[in-house]
């Protein structure tokens, strides 16, 4: 399996570990889906085609 | 005397569900798996200007990215993880997991469909009822403990389910939740009044004495002062009287259970109990309060804040509820209280081997607003667990934390210190 595939598929796995609002409350949602957003970009910008 | 406090809540830093934290940390592992071996397959697949050899730059350059990120990654899960350590032990995690999945399933199970009008008939097919009965059993008769206390909650949380409507054969109370302890509680009460049995509760609250005091400064010294509404005399409440920029600050001290009877001259008795846990009628003690806010002229200037334990906790959070006074916080000691969905700061101080506050069946939420001070004292009885001397212990102890939670919800409550106008009400039922 090539690389891209699996850093998208890393990406597919990233996007459902985002907070689900209704469950958090105050800073700690907002901080935590910032940083996992951060590493998300990153990856979608390591990926040649998507 | 134990020197651990487990405080949960009241801090918005640190605010999820225990399941989502569990569901966000399995998708960030899930994540990193997949770039560990997108790491490892990297060295063969790029080609070097059209010939098939690795291009070791690219490779080199993607691997310590991706390196990067894993280990970012790895720092997010680690975080969650301590959050999740450090929020959720002990009796509220396993109270909160026997809430989310063992009652999701037995909620599932249409016994209402099964009306045979013999309780016994029905309950005897019924495979949680002696299972919530065990539970009970064990829970009342087991030495003090958090698992006592862990059974009884489980046990107040499926007696609903397992003995709702239609099994009570006389009456029912309609617009109760019949899977909360709360509509059990109004069924049993109109079965009560459909055999006669009912209180009627006409109170009085006579002002028997007014003199200057101080506002206690700590947790030890508000509990004191509440531990003196039981005494001198009985059936009595105090209200604290602060002069305040807008108005009044008004601090209620309220005792909890004095008398075993369902009705009675003492307002504090049982019979108050199930009413102050169902919304069919006020509870006499409830009536006796307002009576005393009432005497006190207390109006839209006057804020209100509410110690009480046990029943006085109940009614107090009856009391917050129903929005008729401008209630700025509410202190609750050993008082089951966590089916309320209150919206003012709370303080709520348990025991973990203390049965009373597992008795609403539920969990005290974990939000901004509401803060649960957890300690498990040594106790030989469950009444000595449930007693003011050892809250005041827990108090003194309370006094010592530094937890952001306990201070943040505190600071919203902003309760009134310094000079004060006690005054003491006699309650008569």
């Amino acid at each position: 399996m090539d690389s891209d595939l699996l850093i998208k598929m890393a990406i597919g796995a990233l996007e459902a570990a985002m907070p689900d609002v209704a469950l958090w409350q105050g800073d700690a949602q907002l901080s935590f889906e910032l940083r996992l957003q951060e590493v998300t970009w990153k990856l979608y910008s390591e990926i040649h085609e998507w | 005397m134990s020197g651990d406090l487990f405080i949960s809540g009241g801090n918005p830093k640190v605010v999820a569900t225990r399941d989502e934290i569990a569901r966000c940390s399995y998708w960030i592992g899930q994540g990193i798996n997949h770039l560990s071996r997108a790491k490892s397959e990297l060295i063969w697949e790029e080609t070097l200007f059209g010939f098939d050899v690795p291009n070791l730059w690219f490779s080199i350059q993607r691997r310590i990215t991706l390196e990067r990120e894993i280990g970012h990654l790895e720092d997010l899960q680690r975080s969650l993880y301590l959050a999740s350590e450090s929020y959720f032990s002990n009796e509220i995690q396993m109270a909160h997991r026997i809430e989310n999945e063992y009652l999701s399933i037995a909620k599932k199970f249409p016994w209402d469909f099964i009306s045979i009008p013999i309780p016994r008939l029905r309950y005897a097919g019924n495979p949680f009822a002696p299972m919530t009965a065990a539970m009970a059993i064990v829970g009342l008769t087991a030495p003090p403990s958090s698992a006592a206390t862990g059974a009884i909650r489980s046990a107040a949380s499926l007696a609903p389910t397992t003995f709702s409507t239609p099994a009570w054969p006389f009456g029912s109370a309609y617009g109760q939740s019949p899977t909360k302890v709360t509509g059990l509680l109004a069924q049993l009460q109109s079965n009560l009044y459909f055999l006669g049995i009912r209180s009627h509760p006409v109170t009085e609250s006579r002002l028997i004495e007014s003199t200057s005091t101080q506002g206690p400064a700590t947790f030890a010294g508000k509990l004191s002062k509440l531990q003196q509404t039981y005494f001198n005399p009985r059936s009595a409440i105090n209200i604290d009287s602060f002069k305040s920029n807008s108005g009044r600050d008004l601090v209620v001290y309220i005792p909890g259970t004095q008398s075993n009877k369902l009705a009675g001259e003492n307002v504090f008795n049982v019979g108050s109990n199930i009413s102050s846990m169902t919304s069919t009628e006020l509870a006499a003690s409830e009536l006796a309060v307002r009576g005393a806010l009432d005497q006190l002229k207390v109006g839209e200037n006057d804020r209100v804040i509410l110690v009480g334990h046990s029943q006085g906790g109940i009614i107090a959070s009856n009391i917050a509820l129903s929005g008729d006074y401008k209630v700025a916080g509410l202190i609750s000691v050993g008082a089951p209280i966590a089916h309320q969905n209150l919206e003012v700061p709370v303080i709520s101080i348990e025991h973990a081997n203390d049965v009373v506050p597992a008795l609403s069946g539920e969990t005290n939420p974990i939000t901004n607003n509401w803060v649960t001070v957890q300690n498990t004292p040594l106790a030989e009885s469950i009444i000595e667990a449930h007693s003011m001397n050892t809250y005041i212990e827990t108090a003194k102890l309370m006094d010592q934390s530094d937890d952001v939670g306990l201070k943040l919800v505190l600071e919203q409550m902003q309760f009134p210190q310094g000079e004060a106008i006690s005054h003491k009400f006699k309650l008569i039922g």
